[in-house]
């Protein structure tokens, strides 16, 4: 600082009055004069004085402007306080200082980012983070919820069938609802460290399970990055849902870890938000120890009990309870009143009209029948989907002068079975349903993926159905991306002798490119990746330089990314043929290969 | 209980995978590893008188040239790279691979395994030339055929380096 502070304050604890040529040197007020002189001890302070009065008399007028403005950087201080104040007032005036602060803060959050991205990350992720997800939710999970409403219309009474299984079977009523209603259990939750992919702590509700939750935790964890890696820029959320075999693993992701639950059934959407609400629960009260972690999970057993509160299950029976309580009254009842009726002998001819349409009726599929030829009140279950009873019957119920209750039922008898999985299903033209047993659909023919992906949902749920044979089913999308892969693997995009310049005017590297991009766009519309690996040739007549061989595999995956391309680019060291051979043409050969995320992938594709 | 994640890296063929299963009995099918790229092992090891669970991932290199998807090795605070003392060009890879390892996990431990021990009459070069070609990091000889210096690799993995 300058001598002017000096003698007050110690803001420049160098200089603090050790050294006696400084006053010398530089102007300064008399009383500043007379502190320097102090400091730098007293022999010559005649010589000083006099010195001064002959600066004085030289610099005088400057000597002012200096002290003035030596006194600005003290100023900050009064200005430290009233700037609040200040700030209020303009702000309440106007979007004058906004507007003038506005780069500023622009700039600075801008370097912040890119010096430090994660940080920012993760300071605006408990804001944004929920309406991310939410939003991506709600994109991905509209087919989701449009089957959740399909199956719901088809829980349509089905009581009786399910106790009757559960007796066959020697199942639980409540573990045949469950699988049949579609409802969910969570029965395994992981708490995973993002970064390394271990395990913090997990929580089951199966007595024994049969999974190790640490590899399970690492296993999650590689998918994630696969996936990840795959859509690159997806950074957060990428995937939300993992489907295995009969299981599907619900995931929330935070900045530093995520939680994964594995769910039988379907759950509803509100366990995603609980899956997050509890993440972010756990992310907060276990900051530090997430901060610090370097392996020892010691810290986080207590998340335990966290987890455990999302370990819920969900047994959809309240409409199935009620219905039933009415047909189990409504079945003994009829049977009494059956049993008192057929005691009584029909003479009549109207009678015999009547025998004959009950005889038509109770052998009819789709129909239960209690009533009796004199009885003018007959009443029954009827399944929606069979025939209407006037065509049963061959006259209206008012010629035989019967009234009748109908209570809808979901009937089992084979004929329906398949009337009601035409209906549900609506098999497009290409798709035959076939049954070569009982309770055994088999599916055969070419189809749409979404068609497929929609059966797959209601099929093994339809009341009736035990088993589905997918295996004559062939995806057609799929099919086509496959036939096209196996097309365009090996692509070769030919470079000049010595040259890593792509020439992407060549009609040959445009066509090439387009046909690349083409597939891109398709597999990512089916949900998947493209992957490609490059590989450079150098030509026979050129001699090995590894530089030019990886100058021509950056130029490939420039023109590759700069079409917009959303693969999974492999870019392989620049190394000669395996055989150690150059190539014919030098170039960069492209090893195409599509990974499709498909959900039901292993009984679809064939 | 403290958990560490360990890589496994190196070329085609060396016996990463047949090191692992020497090690621990392998649980994940090998469909699973061809499709995501990795698989995922657990082995408990004792250290000084602490739990340590291991948890290995063995990365397939799904193409020719043993590229990896680096974000694999995120968080891992070891790797083991292995070489096939039969083949001398396996080195170059468990080198370059050894940088890419480090430059995304400075604080961890790596440790390079001349595998294939049991095959010494038939490696590329003596043994005191792989060690003075390997004076970048601790090395050992092993064999996952007989099993010879698998454990100690392991441990010693276990035992150093940090998350
Ligand atoms: N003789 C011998 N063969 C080995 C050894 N380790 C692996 N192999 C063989 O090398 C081949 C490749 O092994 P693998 O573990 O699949 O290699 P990875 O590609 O690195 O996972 C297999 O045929 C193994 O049987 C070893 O220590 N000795
Ligand atoms: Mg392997």
């Amino acid at each position: 600082m300058s001598d002017a502070t000096r003698g007050d304050s110690d803001l420049d604890p160098n200089q603090g009055g050790t050294q006696p040529p400084d006053s010398a040197r530089t102007p300064s007020s008399p009383n500043d004069a007379g502190q320097g002189a102090d400091a730098s001890g007293k022999e010559d302070a005649d010589g000083d004085a006099k010195w001064a009065a002959l600066r004085a008399l030289l610099v005088s007028p400057e000597e002012k402007r200096l002290e003035k403005l030596e006194q600005e950087p003290p100023a900050s201080q009064p200005l430290a306080k009233s700037l609040p104040a200040a700030i209020q007032i303009a702000a309440e005036e106007g979007d004058e200082l906004a507007g003038s602060l506005r780069k500023t803060i622009e700039t600075g959050l801008l370097q912040s980012a890119r010096n430090n991205p994660d940080q920012l990350a993760e300071a605006i992720y408990p804001v944004l983070g929920p309406a991310i997800k939410r939003s991506i939710r709600a994109t991905l999970q509209a087919s989701l919820q449009s089957l959740n409403v399909a199956l719901e219309n088809s829980l349509s009474p089905q009581g009786i069938r399910w106790r009757i299984e559960a007796a066959r079977t020697g199942k639980p009523f409540s573990e045949v609802v469950l699988l049949h209603s579609l409802e969910y259990r969570v029965e395994q939750v992981y708490w995973i460290h993002k970064q390394t992919g271990l395990l913090l702590q997990d929580a089951s509700s199966l007595t024994e399970s049969q999974k190790d939750p640490e590899l399970v935790s690492g296993m999650l964890a590689a998918i994630q990055d696969f996936v990840q890696d795959s859509f690159e820029g997806a950074e957060e959320g990428a995937l939300e849902q993992i489907e295995v075999s009969g299981f599907r693993v619900l995931l929330a992701q935070g900045a530093q870890s995520g939680l994964a639950a594995l769910v039988r059934g379907i759950p509803p959407e509100s366990l995603a938000d609980e899956l997050t609400e509890t993440l972010e629960t756990l992310q907060r009260r276990y900051a530090d120890s997430l901060d610090r972690f370097a392996g020892d999970v010691e810290p986080f057993v207590h998340a335990e009990e966290e987890l455990q509160g999302l370990l819920v299950e969900q047994v959809k029976e309240k409409r199935g309870k009620s219905r039933l309580g009415l047909y189990a009254i409504g079945g003994v009842a009829a049977l009494l009143l059956g049993g008192w009726l057929w005691s009584s002998i029909a003479t009549h001819r109207m009678e015999s009209r009547r025998e004959h349409a009950l005889a038509a009726l109770q052998a009819e599929p789709g129909y239960w029948v209690q009533g009796g030829i004199d009885q003018d009140a007959w009443s029954g279950l009827r399944d929606p989907l069979a025939r209407p009873p006037a065509e049963v019957v061959g006259e209206s119920f008012e010629d035989l002068d019967v009234t009748f209750h109908w209570k809808p039922v979901q009937s089992l008898d084979p004929e329906i079975v398949q009337r009601r999985a035409l209906a549900l299903l609506s098999p497009p033209e290409g798709v035959q349903l076939a049954w070569p047993e009982p309770g055994v659909l088999e599916l055969n023919g070419e189809a749409s993926t979404v068609w497929i992906r929609q059966a797959r949902g209601i099929a093994p749920s339809l009341p009736g159905v035990d088993a589905v044979r997918w295996q004559g089913l062939i995806d057609r999308e799929r099919q086509e991306i496959e036939r096209r892969v196996q097309s365009l693997d090996g692509l070769y995009l030919p470079f000049g002798l010595g040259s890593s310049v792509l020439d992407t005017a060549r009609p040959e590297v445009i066509g090439r490119l387009q046909s690349m991009r083409a597939l891109d766009g398709r597999v990512l519309t089916y949900g998947g990746v493209v992957r490609v690996e490059l590989q450079s040739l150098l030509g026979v007549d050129e001699p090995y330089d590894r530089a030019l061989a990886q100058r021509r595999l950056d130029a490939v995956r420039q023109a590759l990314t700069s079409q917009g391309l959303q693969c999974t680019i492999v870019q392989a060291r620049p190394v000669p043929d395996e055989s150690g051979a150059n190539a014919s043409r030098p170039g960069v050969r492209l090893g195409v290969r599509a990974i499709l995320t498909h959900p039901t992938e292993d009984a679809v594709s064939r | 209980m403290i958990r560490k994640k360990i890589c496994l890296l190196g070329s085609f063929a060396v016996g990463k995978t047949s090191l692992v299963r020497r090690f621990v009995h392998s649980e994940f099918s090998d469909r699973y590893q061809t499709t995501v790229g990795v698989k995922v092992d657990k082995k408990l090891v004792r250290v000084e008188d602490q739990d340590v669970s291991l948890v290995i991932w063995d990365l397939h290199g799904e193409d020719r040239w043993q590229t990896v998807r680096t974000s694999y090795l995120r968080g891992a605070s070891g790797a083991l790279l292995v070489a096939d003392g039969t083949r001398l060009e396996t080195l170059e890879v468990v080198r370059g691979l050894s940088q890419t390892f480090l430059d995304m996990n400075p604080k961890a431990t790596v440790r390079v395994l001349v595998n294939k021990l049991d095959l010494l009459e038939s490696f590329a070069i003596p043994q005191e030339e792989w060690r003075a070609r390997i004076d970048w990091a601790p090395m050992a000889f092993t064999s996952a055929k007989t099993g010879e210096g698998v454990e100690e690799a392991f441990e010693a993995l276990a035992r150093g380096g940090s998350a």
